[in-house]
């Protein structure tokens, strides 16, 4: 007797209702990003050949890029202030709005910019005036952080995101987290300096393989070490957290939408996880409006299934938060573990993750999603990205509890602390990063264990990893509306620091193409006009630090093969680039009202 | 139908507005890449090129750059002629090369315009490029030239005390992009800013008949001056041309008015004498120089202090007989060295180059007779003076410590001389105490004007030819040697200038054998030279070889001195001196025939097989 055939995918499996949720985004189809970078190079060409013709015929005192009262004589290596104007000029007018809504975007991006650089310069002015210098670079570096700064603001105030969550926040940053941050930060700032000052030589030549530096705004070494140094502190934590042994009854809870093709193997996995575990485990399985065979193959798996009982749960509303709840609620154990349709558990995995919650204070814990094959690029980027990503740089903000959020592909949540703060959000993207951010606003606190290894299908087509990417980055500005209040706040240190900074880092990675387009006309275009520019810079932005990173992180966690993988994670960091782009420009900016009329 | 449009639009992975927009502005930078590059040359230009003065290193004969090192020196000092009919307005300077400082050295590049400080800059550790763009002050440019010293000072830290003057850095700055420039305040229109705007490559473009020799004579005079004055100097049959190139710097046109218009070149409306034999004219947007008649006097005129005068577009000069040196004695001031006052740490050298040909008489220098002016010494310390001729220490002499004004006199061997020679002289104060404890103290010292060579030697081979051309020398020339007059210049000049001095009235004889005067014959060696060239070989007592493609052989024979063309000579000139005969060959290398006619070469140096 032969075994049926395996069901095949659908066709677009991946898309759905999540996708690109109706309320807070627009499916906009790729010629629009496309269009945008177009449209960028056509303006800096302008921008460029403008700045040519004016050094040209203004003479030698001008500083060939936007800057008042420039200090004679100086020159710009790169006219950063012209990078920006078109950017934001480019960014206006590229978002799904009305001309209105353009203009006013246009409009507080440049006239935010426009300020910032009147005070930088007029202060630039004053000091040179009372016989303080300041170089130009310096000016534009100020300006430039600013813009970066202003940017994500400007779209907060523009787009239509999620309201603000209605949740009082009572928990506390625990006052010890405060030095675990500020001690390392302190101490990564002298390092910085300590090797600038006595290793010129070692970091010049780096510099000059493109190994160091960049064309961005920066501080050397400064993020790398802080996050080396809080990453010593996270394993420290991660250790003392789990050396208990602890298996309380845990429910896991899989929605599914067409999962037909993989679900077998899930539910087999977790199987294999619950035969590991010394607790109960029961499985619920959340059909959610599947126009293939997930119920029927979900249900076969689960009566193969020697070491856990289940079932199958019809949600015939789309949506994945819509199933979560759905099955939420018909838990009845004290701790749940959510995994995805597409994710396979390794066997230690469910043991592993539950040890942490012995201690009361932690509400959630994720692991080390590492993908299914190696047979693709993606797989292959998508491994090193794994473990800088979830291996490095998670137990870095476990460091000074700063973890912002759990991947849902596999999370564990002590159930009462999401029945205080839940149900799980319907209708944005990142629900699994906003119920760990609504935790800890009420106390709890977040454990990432790369030791809980398991495995994630990974987008084998480009369409689908532009689904996958644009919703994953689109997700920061919907939790950050939906979050507002927690920015800056009190109550945790992922509002406080994490969530800010990573919104400045969506900016930044949204410009990191149209920097390297606009670095390329400057060397291949207009050279002779800022010549000080080199390629080192340029190609460090691409290389430098994240080869470095990537290589060291792929050493520490003990997989030296994943080294062989660097280069193409170099690349992938490029189209993730692009796709925050698009995430930015997926939003939706209503139109503006025009003005009553009074007739 | 009406459905296709927006979903065609839709499938488009660039908005096709997007692209033309793109297209259009990728078309206008083409159009600014090619019709007009200056302007993404990233500098400013807001004159068009005949109110442009630009002159590079590689302009003053610095071709290979500049260099400021502890092996070379420190401080280097060049002086670039600029324009004073035409005012030199928004004089800058462009410093472009490379750095190199050593890890813990503090090393400031310092640049002085005619003595004002005009910048300073640290220089940054390990190597990097340098781009540097200095206005200078408008009153360096007013007197016709520009002095520029570059200088690196500072010092090599060794944490604990500085124990060495080295500075451990290099500067090298670019030849050809390095330099002064400024507008002018209307194009070149006299005949001496025209000639203070010649480059260190000047063309002679040729445009008088073929076989004319009297032209041919004023343009070897001419060649000849520019060349002892360091230009290299091409030349350009035009005659035959139909028009000149409107994109070139530094030509020098001859040929008749006429002649010279029907090539392009408008000499305007000329002010002045209405028949001149030197006028400046245009082609293009360039002003060129043209001479207009045969003359022996323009040669002098547009070559020494008397074009000074020339402050109109043309001028018609009759006489000019330059002064020359006489006497038993040089001042070493005349020979370039500075006497002004200096300052000095350690140690200072001053340089004299002289050639044997501008000496009085072609006569060798048997003595130095240096006087300096020193502070008195402590104690511990005492003054030295180190005299090296030509790369050899002719001897170090100790000044006495009691008296500011000092005299030492030394005697400069026969031998060592060359046709060319490098006399150098250094002051150093020794002392007994050293290390960190010594405070480095500047003192102020001279070379008084009176320091002088004293001569009345005698040389050997080509160094014994200055003195037999002093009282005068033909030039013999076959008169087939005019018909080509490029050609034989190119052949000509180099030698001839290196052997005659500055400003020697030179005679020149066609198809003529040589008489009682001394000669340098151009052409097939007399059959009593002692090195021959016929038939395709170079044959002398101890050699006979296959003749080299492209070369000369320059030979000292009987009453003159004898220069054989083979091919198209290079015109680089090797080191003559006391040898009698020599094959050059077309990048200056080659080798000396001995007076019995053998090769002179060395024997190679051979290494110990142990290693």
């Amino acid at each position: 007797m032969t075994e049926p055939p395996p069901p095949e995918a659908v066709s677009d499996h991946f898309r759905s209702v999540d996708s690109t949720p109706a309320q807070y985004a627009l499916a906009r189809p790729p010629r629009v990003v496309n269009g945008f970078l177009v449209n960028f190079t056509t303006l800096s060409l302008l921008g460029l050949l403008v700045i040519a013709v004016f050094a040209h015929y203004a003479g030698d005192d001008t500083s060939r890029d936007l800057v008042v009262l420039p200090s004679a004589g100086e020159r710009a290596a790169v006219p950063v202030r012209l990078f920006v104007t078109v950017f934001f000029v480019v960014f206006g007018c590229s978002i799904a709005s009305d001309l209105r809504r353009r203009a006013r975007v246009c409009g507080q991006l440049l006239g935010t910019f426009a300020v910032v650089i009147l005070l930088v310069d007029v202060t630039a002015y004053l000091a040179r005036d009372a016989g303080v210098q300041v170089p130009v670079v310096g000016q534009q570096i100020v300006s430039g952080m600013v813009a970066m700064i202003s940017f994500p603001i400007v779209v907060l105030r523009n787009a239509h995101l999620p309201p603000p969550v209605e949740l009082p926040m009572t928990g506390r940053i625990r006052w010890h987290a405060w030095p675990r941050i500020v001690v390392p930060l302190v101490l990564a700032f002298a390092t910085a300096a300590l090797v600038e000052r006595y290793a010129g030589p070692l970091t010049r030549a780096m510099r000059d393989v493109a190994l160091l530096g960049g064309i961005g705004p920066g501080v050397f070494l400064v993020q790398q070490v802080l996050a080396l140094l809080t990453a010593g502190i996270g394993l420290v934590l991660l250790r003392r957290s789990s050396r208990r042994p602890y298996a309380p009854p845990v429910a896991v809870l899989v929605p599914a939408h067409n999962e037909a093709h993989l679900i077998a193997a899930t539910i087999d996995a977790v199987d294999r996880a619950a035969a590991a575990y010394a607790g109960t485990v029961r499985l619920y399985v959340v059909d959610n409006a599947s126009t293939d065979e997930t119920i029927a193959v979900a249900e076969t798996a689960i009566e193969h299934c020697p070491n856990l009982t289940g079932e199958v749960l019809v949600c015939i509303t789309p949506g994945k938060a819509i199933a979560l709840n759905y099955g939420l609620a018909r838990i009845t154990e004290p701790f749940v573990v959510r995994i995805d349709a597409d994710t396979v558990v390794g066997e230690g995995c469910l043991a592993r993750a539950m040890r942490h919650f012995a201690d009361g204070g932690v509400g959630a814990v994720g692991g080390l999603p590492l993908p299914t094959t190696l047979d693709t690029f993606f797989d292959r980027a998508r491994t090193v990205e794994v473990l800088v990503r979830h291996g490095f740089f998670q137990i870095s903000l476990m460091g000074y509890d700063g973890i912002l959020g759990i991947p849902g592909m596999f999370v564990a949540y002590r159930k009462a602390a999401l029945d205080e703060v839940g149900p799980i959000v319907q209708g944005m993207n990142g629900e699994d990063t906003d119920i760990c951010l609504r935790m800890g606003t009420a106390g709890y606190r977040c454990v990432s264990d790369p030791r809980a290894v398991y495995r994630s299908e990974t987008p084998r087509t480009w369409a689908h990893m532009r689904e996958q990417r644009t919703r994953w980055f689109r997700s920061i500005y919907h939790l950050s509306g939906h979050h507002r209040h927690a920015i800056f706040s009190s109550a945790s240190m992922a509002g406080a620091v994490v969530l800010p900074l990573q919104l400045i880092n969506a900016a930044r990675r949204a410009m990191l193409v149209p920097m390297l387009i606009f670095a390329f006309l400057l060397l291949v275009v207009f050279h002779a006009v800022l010549p000080t520019l080199r390629w080192q810079p340029v190609v460090a932005t691409i290389v430098g630090l994240p080869f470095l990173m990537a290589v060291l992180v792929c050493l520490l966690l003990g997989r030296p093969r994943a080294v062989l993988y660097v280069p193409e994670y170099l690349v992938f960091r490029l189209v993730r680039s692009y796709f925050t782009l698009a995430a930015v420009l997926s939003l939706i900016y209503p139109p503006v009202r025009p003005p009553l009329r009074s007739d | 139908m009406s459905t296709s449009g927006p979903s065609k639009r839709g499938n488009r992975l660039v908005p096709r507005g997007a692209l033309v927009l793109l297209g259009i502005v990728v078309v206008l930078v083409l159009v600014f890449v090619f019709v007009r590059p200056e302007w993404l040359s990233g500098e400013a230009d807001d004159a068009s090129p005949d109110r442009q003065v630009s002159t590079t290193l590689s302009d003053i004969g610095m071709v290979d750059g500049l260099r400021l090192s502890d092996d070379n020196s420190t401080t280097q000092t060049v002086t670039m002629a600029l324009p004073v009919d035409s005012t030199v307005g928004n004089p800058r300077l462009s410093l472009v090369g490379t750095t190199a400082a050593a890890e813990d050295s503090t090393v400031f590049l310092r640049v002085l315009a005619d003595g004002q400080s005009v910048y300073v800059e640290q220089l940054d550790a390990g190597q990097h490029d340098l781009d540097a763009d200095i206005p200078l002050p408008d009153s360096v440019a007013e007197d016709g030239s520009v002095r520029v010293q570059v200088r690196l000072t500072g010092s090599l830290d060794q944490r604990r005390c500085t124990i060495t003057q080295e500075l451990g850095a290099l500067v090298v700055l670019d030849p050809d992009r390095t330099r002064v420039r400024g507008t002018l305040s209307s194009p070149l229109h006299t005949v001496r800013d025209v000639v203070a705007d010649l480059d260190h490559d000047v063309t002679l473009d040729l445009a008088f008949p073929a076989g004319d020799t009297e032209w041919f004579e004023t343009a070897a005079r001419y060649a000849v001056a520019l060349t002892q004055a360091g230009h290299e100097v091409t030349y350009r049959d035009v005659g035959n041309a139909d028009d000149l190139p409107d994109d070139q710097d530094s030509q020098v046109l001859l040929g008749p008015a006429d002649t010279l218009a029907d090539l392009g070149w408008d000499a305007g409306d000329p002010s002045g004498d209405a028949d001149p034999t030197v006028q400046v004219g245009t082609v293009g947007d360039l002003a060129h120089l043209g001479v207009l008649e045969p003359s022996e006097v323009t040669p002098t005129f547009l070559s020494t202090a008397a074009v000074t005068t020339a402050d109109t577009g043309a001028s018609s000069p009759r006489r000019a007989e330059p002064e020359r040196l006489a006497g038993d004695g040089v001042t070493l001031e005349s020979l370039g060295v500075d006497t002004s006052v200096q300052s000095l740490t350690d140690t200072r050298t001053w340089r004299a180059a002289y050639s044997l040909a501008d000496l009085p008489d072609g006569s060798l220098p048997t003595r130095l007779r240096l006087e300096v002016s020193v502070p008195i010494t402590t104690d511990d310390s005492r003054w030295l003076v180190q005299v090296q001729l030509n790369g050899q220490l002719l001897d170090s002499v100790r000044l006495p410590g009691d008296d500011a004004a000092q005299q030492v006199t030394l005697d400069l061997p026969s031998g060592l001389e060359a046709l060319r020679n490098q006399l150098s002289i250094t002051l150093l104060r020794d002392r007994d105490l050293g290390g960190c404890n010594v405070r480095q103290t500047t003192y102020q010292v001279q070379v008084l004007p009176s320091s002088r060579l004293v001569l009345g030697g005698t040389g050997e081979g080509f160094t014994a030819v200055p003195a037999d051309y002093a009282g005068g020398f033909d030039v013999l020339l076959p008169s087939a040697s005019a018909e080509d007059p490029a050609t034989s210049l190119a052949d000509l000049v180099p030698t001839l200038a290196e052997l005659s001095g500055w400003e020697q009235d030179l005679a020149f004889g066609w198809d003529g054998t040589p008489g009682q005067r001394p000669f340098l014959l151009l052409g097939n060696p007399p059959a009593d030279a002692p090195v021959q060239v016929a038939d395709g070989r170079i044959t002398a007592a101890g050699l006979d070889l296959q003749s080299f493609a492209d070369g000369l052989v320059v030979q000292c024979v009987p009453g003159g001195v004898a220069v054989t063309a083979v091919g198209v000579p290079g015109d680089v000139v090797p080191p003559y001196a006391r040898e009698s005969a020599r094959l050059v060959t077309g990048d200056g290398g080659g080798f000396v025939v001995s007076g019995s006619g053998r090769v002179v070469t060395a024997p190679p140096v051979r290494a110990d097989p142990g290693g």
